[in-house]
């Protein structure tokens, strides 16, 4: 592997260098199960976290329209989530997938298990809940590996330095790394952006973004029970904790800031914001315990003062909006239609978006709408001709702006990009060393309730520890 | 405004002296054969309310330059004991303007009646109690023939709101003459500023931004008090919703009717949310953030927000972005901190324009303009835009408290009413909204709650 670290830059240059790698790939096999002859243009793809957006990557990876791709391995800390993100991948993806049982590994070593079974330029997938996201990132590059990782890939400030830096080591060694950010492989977002690149808005002063529905995912927590450990608990219930997942602010929002940020070509600098959170007991009146607000409303200021306002919310029977506009000096635009980056877009002549005042919308063919297949292809196609692809600078800052946004409502205060960068409250050190009989990195107190924001009275971090 | 302002210096002798001549007399007998048809050239202050608000509006209408008699005539509050101190202080401030005389300080749920019944046409009956109960008292008064200032919030739900706009309508038939206590409008700074938006300098205005954001406090558990009415009265002006709006709606409401003002036009729709903080313990019905986005009819944008929290970042000002540059509309306190910047940044260092610094408070303007209006007898009915922007706040509450969007539409035909009984209100009448076995009071729970 050392050798396959120095000469392996891409999957085009290991494609060329067969001869030199059935070399090293003895001393591969050495390491991990052999998994095919030298000289296949097949790109094989390891999953990382198989729950339901990892098993949606590796079936997007299995679909892609550029040639021959693998599942070989499997890999996740929860044995039932393995075992049914399997069968379902099996349903649409058999012929696709060789994963015999030594290749399905469980438990907190199994990320650098299943990455061994790559060869260097193969990919690996990362779908497991965001605080783990540079331990894995870190091995993948030792490694040789592509990747593709899903959002956030931060969720605090000194994992974001952390992540900076090893994006610049993957560039190093001219990697490929895809983020699931898929907005920006929405073809309709991409004309709408380079339409307003072009000037159909004019300058851009007002965005919107809005995620209202009702409590989803892992959004609201009981106590635990008993039967699993808290350190399980946590990562099981990932939006819930905001060490694993950045809570449901991150987990929900990034996507349309992300893309807003996207249609601005720059990043906001500061965020002011106001939360609350008090509506949260179960049916049977017991008080969740999990760290989410229930809504978030972030005024962002980019650089030359414009505004994006991100407002979201999670409660059981109010009216839902999920979808972004932009408002400029000669027009607005529909960004999203509806969801995280719903087609079509659309441009309006004034600021109302009237069928009448409508003036472009896009037009994509269908075999190009699917974002989350577009964002497999785009990354298939760059490490087979070997171009420039690496997304984790720009995911990196879109998930910092996502914590400086809710850090704001955490804490009650302005916080400036250089301030959420800055902030050395890294929620889950240590979690490289992490093993199964690690305590959890968020501790309860004695009726397992968990630390929660304090708008006003904890402001330098989004909550304290117990003691 | 500010050209407005310097009519407005015409004396009350001059006036007297043009009132005198022919020209005056008609222009007086052509709209109302009320104003001043009598001796004694005083006007008459009944101040019905006599806490804080109430006693700085007393200050505001005895401080109108040039304007002629002013003095504070009659006081009256459900509490006899709010009465003296605050004519004590009054006094010394104005000792001769106050001539409140022992037969006229009426206590009780029905002195408001007393008070206006001394009121002569051309007298101003103020109307400064809690919110809750000035729709019976305004409409009282405009049924006499009498003047009113009424202080914002103006009633507290939708139903009282309405029954305003009706006695408004009767103000306009009968000529009486209503300044409500939205004193911004009357601030020649925003003016200045407001011309120059109606003259295109700013282009098109896709969004206004009006914040509120400073430290706050919550409400400890009244425990024996907590379901007592006159308890309520007491404790619950800025924490029950019943009597005062709760804390969003009177603080913010400037602001919002500043954004109506900017836009010259009222909100089709809002929504909005809010919540409180995970460590409250409040025991009133507010929440602790509010953020509202009305839309207008053009699809452009108002985004207001609201927060008491202590130590959390402060904000108090209202700021207009427009297709050609961004402005501030007001400041902290509603000064009026007015400014054009060369684009969209907000910043002193960024400053194109600032208009000619108000002279008077905007209070101060608010008075100056309703006095001279009576002297004048020129139209000044604020009741109907008044309204409108209580409206238009009590939107963003209900935005907020229920989890729904709001339109126009519901909020003109809604009439709910926290309490259904005012005209009935006695000191052992039952309160209206009661607190638990805890001590805590009902709260909104968007999805479950109701107002409008």
């Amino acid at each position: 592997m050392i050798e396959s670290n120095e000469k392996n830059t891409s999957r085009r240059e290991f494609l060329k260098n067969t001869g030199r790698i059935a070399a090293s790939s003895a001393v591969m096999a050495g390491i991990a199960p052999r998994i095919h002859a030298a000289g296949s243009s097949t790109v094989n793809v390891a999953l990382i976290g198989c729950g339901g957006r990892g098993t949606g990557a590796a079936a997007n990876a299995l679909s892609v329209n550029n040639g021959p791709t693998k599942l070989v391995a499997m890999g996740d800390v929860f044995e039932n989530r393995l075992r049914s993100s399997y069968a379902n991948l099996r349903r649409s993806h058999a012929a696709k997938m060789d994963v015999p049982e030594d290749r399905r590994f469980v438990g907190f070593d199994a990320y650098k298990k299943a990455m061994d079974c790559l060869r260097a330029g193969d990919v690996a997938i990362f779908a497991t809940p965001p605080g783990f996201r540079w331990v894995h990132f870190t091995y993948a590059i030792e490694k040789n590996l592509n990747v593709f990782m899903e959002k956030p890939v931060t969720v605090d400030g000194p994992t974001s330095k952390r992540m900076f830096e090893l994006a610049k080591q993957a560039d190093a060694k001219n990697l490929k790394v895809g983020v699931g950010l898929m907005s920006r492989h929405q073809r309709d977002l991409e004309q709408l952006r380079k339409k307003i690149q072009d000037g159909a808005l004019g300058e851009i002063i007002l965005q919107r973004g809005y995620r209202m529905h009702g409590p989803i995912g892992f959004f609201h927590s009981l106590p635990k029970p008993p039967g699993i450990s808290d350190l399980m608990y946590q990562i099981q219930r990932f939006h819930s904790f905001l060490w694993a997942s950045g809570g449901n602010f991150s987990d929900f929002n990034i996507h349309i800031i992300d893309h807003q940020a996207w249609m601005k070509d720059t990043w906001p600098v500061k965020a002011h914001a106001v939360g609350g959170r008090h509506y949260k007991e179960s049916p049977d009146g017991i008080a969740y315990v999990d760290q989410n607000f229930d809504t978030y409303s972030v005024e962002y200021t980019y650089a030359d003062g414009s505004k994006f306002f991100m407002d979201g919310r999670c409660i059981e029977g109010c009216h839902q909006i999920y979808s972004s506009a932009a408002h400029g000096t000669k027009g607005m635009a529909i960004v999203s239609r509806s969801g995280d980056c719903g087609r079509p877009s659309s441009i309006y002549t004034g600021q109302n978006p009237d069928r009448a005042n409508r003036v472009w919308v896009s037009e994509v063919s269908r075999a190009d709408q699917d974002p989350y297949q577009n964002e497999w292809n785009d990354l298939m196609d760059a490490i087979r001709n070997d171009k420039p692809y690496n997304e984790t600078e720009s995911g990196v800052k879109t998930s910092l702006v996502t914590s400086m946004g809710r850090m704001a409502a955490h804490t009650g205060q302005e916080i400036t990009y250089e301030q959420i960068l800055n902030c050395d409250h890294e929620m889950a050190p240590g979690l490289d060393k992490l093993t199964e009989n690690s305590p959890a990195p968020l501790k309860s107190d004695s009726k397992g309730r968990y630390p929660v924001p304090q708008p006003g009275i904890v402001t330098d971090r989004e909550y304290r520890d117990f003691a | 405004m500010t050209e407005y302002a310097k009519k407005s210096s015409v004396n009350r002798r001059e006036f007297i002296k043009q009132s005198g001549a022919a020209a005056g007399a008609v222009a007086l007998g052509s709209i109302s054969p009320v104003a001043f048809a009598r001796d004694d050239d005083t006007i008459r202050l009944a101040l019905i309310g006599c806490g804080g608000r109430g006693a700085g509006a007393v200050g505001d209408a005895l401080s109108v330059p040039n304007e002629g008699p002013i003095q504070l005539y009659a006081m009256a509050d459900i509490h006899g004991e709010r009465i003296e101190p605050r004519l004590a202080a009054l006094k010394k401030s104005f000792p001769d303007k106050v001539n409140v005389s022992a037969d006229r300080k009426f206590v009780g749920f029905k002195a408001y009646k007393q008070a206006i019944d001394i009121l002569r046409p051309g007298d101003v009956a103020m109307c400064t109690t809690r919110a809750y109960i000035r729709p019976v008292h305004v409409e009282y008064a405009i049924s006499k023939g009498i003047n009113v200032f009424f202080e914002k919030p103006f009633a507290s739900d939708p139903g009282g709101l309405h029954r305003l706009l009706r006695a408004g309508e009767m103000a306009d038939a009968k000529n009486v003459k209503v300044a409500a206590g939205l004193q911004c409008r009357h601030s020649p700074a925003r003016q200045a500023l407001i011309d120059k938006i109606r003259n295109g300098e700013m282009g098109e205005i896709p969004l206004i931004r009006a914040n509120r954001l400073g430290g706050g406090g919550w409400m400890k558990s009244q425990g024996d008090k907590s379901n007592s009415l006159m308890d309520q009265l007491q404790f619950g002006r800025i924490h029950l919703f019943w009597i005062g709006s709760g804390h969003m709606v009177d603080y913010l409401i400037h602001q919002i009717d500043e954004c109506c003002w900017i836009k010259g036009a009222w909100p089709v729709s809002v929504v909005g949310m809010g919540g409180r903080v995970p460590n409250s313990t409040d025991h009133g019905q507010n929440i602790d953030v509010y953020s509202m986005e009305y839309t207008f009819a053009d699809g452009t944008k108002a985004f207001c927000g609201f927060r008491r929290i202590a130590k959390t970042r402060s904000d108090f000002a209202t700021y207009i972005h427009g297709t050609k540059c961004a402005a501030q509309f007001s400041g902290r306190t509603h000064a009026p901190t007015v400014h054009m910047f060369r684009d969209q940044r907000i910043a002193q260092d960024n400053i194109s324009w600032t208009p000619t610094k108000d002279r008077y408070s905007p209070w101060q303007y608010e008075w100056n303009d309703f006095i001279h209006s009576i002297r004048t007898d020129r139209r000044h009915n604020e009741v109907k835009r008044a309204i409108y922007s209580d409206l238009t706040t009590l939107m963003g509450r209900a935005a907020c408290h229920t989890g729904q969007e709001v339109t126009w539409d519901q909020i003109m035909q809604s009439r709910f009413q926290f309490c259904d009984y005012l005209d009935d209100l006695s000191y052992d009448a039952a309160a209206p909204v009661r607190a638990d076995e805890n001590g805590q009071f009902p709260l909104p729970i968007p999805g479950q709650w109701t107002e409008i």
